[in-house]
């Protein structure tokens, strides 16, 4: 015990509170951005601000473990825990996209028959709008 | 080689300083705790991944918005700031702890525990918040459907019936509030003007208003385009009259009705032209195929649409706002001008009501007339039966006496006698004919007044049904002037203490009726296992620091503080992904 207490001791330069200060503040800021994102026009696109939120998420991750977690002053030993665990997870998150990902892509009848319609309620009324005139561009566009 | 190296070592052995390692550079606290993590990164991967997979791959407009299942985005952003907070405090713990500064240890030490059941508190106010509106994962609880179809307004009558049962039983009693005799006037409005007219247009009983409306849009579009091209073709090309007799007899009406003109509109033999004629042709027919297209498309997508806004007024979805707004407006146009149209064949079929009874007047007086010509000719036809009769019984008698003793004046009666009778005999025969001839003239009398009695009859029937139908379009006419009248009622404030939602009837009237939210349940699923997993870890984290809080927290513990921040950081680590996927995707 009193040999780890000498290691820690050994780090103590790297921790401060004006550090842990500074890392709260990004942290603090990393959600008002991704808050952000969730109000502006990236969301036009879906996927895109979904992307930059998750970014975002994984820079607030990377904080919370370097800094409070301490990682980023341990020795090696930490990639042999926590670099498998990341891999692994990526890929069990990978696994799913065949099955679950993509599952509506590959609905037989029935199933799509008991799934949330695919066609949404505003394609749905832009059937029922009536246009100010026919014209042949319309009947060609219809198609 | 083995030989060298065994040299070598025992060369080395007096020299070399060997630092014994037993074991990773780190304490044996410490380490287990991460291999702990290690697990836990793998299991929060996995059902992070797989929110996010299902998220992802959810065909746009299938999955709930944070608003429409009572997520309120200020309250993750709270809780994701306490648990910044929180993991702040404890790496100040920690560090006091290390300096042996024991009070301030216990100070941030307290503050985590503080903040930490903020969090908890915060959640259990959504949690709540989820339950009272219904949503729970599956069913018996859950209230949501994942369309609007027959299978939901189905549901939902069902439940309407039951609530307004319960509220008549109540009233029969005599026990009715104020409130209550409010709910049970805004049901039977809701039963009558919106679950039953859905149905009966989802069941195709009815048409719906919007088809209505396209359907006279088309009317007016095609008779322009015919009349166009009569005035470069001709008005004898039999194909454009029959186009013109088709749509105006209203078979834009029925599915059956468009399939048969557009079939006749390819077979018919179309008049030969050129130039500006053919032109005029062809655009008639590009006319007649769009608008055909356009109301078979609007037939079933107004049915569906019909039913999503029934399930709107129940429960509102922000994204269905527009969509079912603009239906429903069309709608309003729609019964509109089907109640014009109602009212003007109801005037058409009560002035042929008036033209039926009055001829049945004619023809009842003209009837009469016959009546009594045939009754008087009958009875002349009777008294000269009689006399006939009258005559020939006592000539028989006469007969006899003859036999007994002829003479000349029983041969001259006899010849009178004869004559009369064949006068009669004829006089007989010209009434009887006339008789049958009055019958005759009677005969297609009656049968008229009967079919006027039945053309009557079935008039009254449809009559009836037409009123009923005018009645219907109506009520309904005014249940949507009342969602106006309410929209505009509501918009304020209302819906932001509702945490951005608009309020539906489920809100207003304080009922559970089932609602409609794509994706609904699966969405229920993830949630309330991803949030319960992390609050279960909250509570373990709490558990651990009301453990420590009563030790004194000098440097002698400052591994147990660092190995309960570590545990710590990773609970707030996860929320870091929660709090954007559940709150802000």
């Amino acid at each position: 015990m009193a040999d780890t207490h000498d290691a820690n001791h050994a780090h103590d330069d790297h921790g401060g509170v004006g550090k842990y200060v500074v890392v709260f503040g990004l942290l603090c800021l990393l959600t008002a951005i991704s808050f952000g994102i969730s109000i502006s026009p990236l969301m036009q696109t879906e996927s895109i601000g979904w992307s930059g939120m998750i970014a975002v998420s994984c820079g607030k991750a990377m904080l919370v473990i370097l800094f409070f977690m301490h990682l980023k002053w341990e020795a090696n030993w930490k990639y042999v825990l926590t670099v498998p665990a990341s891999i692994m997870s990526i890929f069990l998150m990978l696994m799913l996209v065949p099955d679950i990902g993509l599952r509506t892509r590959h609905y037989n009848d029935p199933r799509l028959l008991h799934a949330a319609p695919t066609q949404s309620v505003e394609e749905r009324i832009q059937h029922l709008l009536l246009p100010e005139e026919p014209s042949e561009g319309e009947a060609a566009s219809k198609h | 080689m083995g030989h060298s190296s065994e040299h070598h070592d025992d060369h080395g052995h007096g020299h070399l300083k060997l630092v014994y390692q037993p074991a990773l550079p780190l304490p044996n606290g410490k380490l287990c705790l991460w291999l702990f993590l290690s697990t836990e990164i793998m299991f929060f991967a996995g059902l992070i991944g797989t929110y996010i997979v299902l998220r992802f791959g959810a065909p746009a407009g299938t999955w709930p918005r944070p608003h429409d299942v009572h997520v309120v985005e200020i309250l993750g952003a709270i809780n994701t700031f306490v648990l910044i907070c929180s993991s702040v405090t404890i790496v100040l713990a920690l560090e006091a702890a290390k300096s042996n500064n024991a009070s301030l240890a216990k100070l941030w030490m307290l503050s985590t525990f503080a903040l930490g059941s903020v969090f908890l508190g915060i959640k259990a106010v959504e949690y709540t918040s989820k339950f009272e509106h219904g949503i729970y994962p599956s069913s018996p609880r859950s209230l949501l459907w994942e369309q609007a179809d027959v299978y939901y307004v189905a549901a939902l009558r069902d439940d309407v019936v039951e609530h307004r049962a319960a509220l008549e039983a109540k009233k029969e009693k005599g026990k009715l509030s104020k409130a209550e005799t409010d709910r049970l006037a805004f049901f039977n409005d809701f039963m009558d003007n919106d679950v039953t007219w859905t149905e009966s247009i989802a069941g195709g009983k009815l048409p719906t208003p919007v088809l209505k409306l396209e359907a006279s849009e088309a009317r007016k579009q095609i008779l322009a385009a015919v009349a166009d091209a009569q005035s470069k073709v001709g008005d004898e090309a039999a194909w454009l009259t029959q186009v013109e007799t088709q749509v105006k007899q209203g078979v834009l009406e029925s599915l059956a009705g468009r399939v048969q003109l557009l079939k006749d509109l390819q077979t018919t033999e179309r008049p030969a032209a050129a130039g500006d004629a053919e032109a005029s042709l062809q655009k008639l027919t590009s006319i007649v195929a769009t608008r055909v297209e356009r109301l078979n498309r609007a037939e079933p997508a107004s049915r569906e649409l019909q039913m999503q806004a029934l399930a709107y007024q129940v429960y509102p979805l922000t994204r269905y706002e527009q969509p079912v707004g603009e239906y429903l407006e069309l709608e309003e146009q729609g019964l509109e001008l089907w109640s014009k149209q109602l009212a003007e064949e109801m005037s058409a079929a009560s002035a042929e009501q008036t033209g039926l009874s009055s001829r049945q007047e004619t023809l009842t007086g003209e009837r009469e007339g016959l009546g009594k010509q045939q009754g008087e000719l009958q009875k002349e036809l009777d008294a000269a039966k009689a006399e006939l009769e009258k005559l020939t019984q006592p000539k028989k008698e006469e007969g006899d006496d003859d036999a007994s003793g002829a003479g000349d004046d029983a041969v001259d009666a006899q010849t009178t006698d004869d004559s009369k009778k064949q006068e009669l005999e004829k006089k007989i025969e010209t009434l009887t004919g006339q008789v049958a001839e009055v019958s005759e003239k009677i005969a297609p009398l009656d049968e008229e007044l009967g079919e006027i009695r039945a053309g009557l009859a079935s008039g009254t029937v449809e009559a009836t049904q037409s009123k009923a139908l005018a009645a219907r379009i109506e009520g309904r006419q005014k249940y949507l002037a009342g969602l106006h009248h309410h929209q505009s009622e509501g918009e304020e404030g209302e819906a932001a203490s509702h945490g951005g939602h608009a309020q539906g009837y489920n809100d207003k009237w304080g009922v559970s009726l089932p609602m409609n939210i794509p994706s609904g349940n699966m969405w229920a699923s993830t949630y309330f296992l991803l949030t319960g997993f992390h609050a279960i870890h909250v509570i373990v984290g709490l558990l651990m620091f009301a453990m420590v809080l009563p030790l004194t927290l000098g440097a002698r513990r400052a591994h147990v503080i660092e190995n309960m921040g570590l545990y710590w950081h990773f609970v707030d680590l996860v929320w870091i992904f929660l709090f954007p996927l559940l709150y802000l995707f």
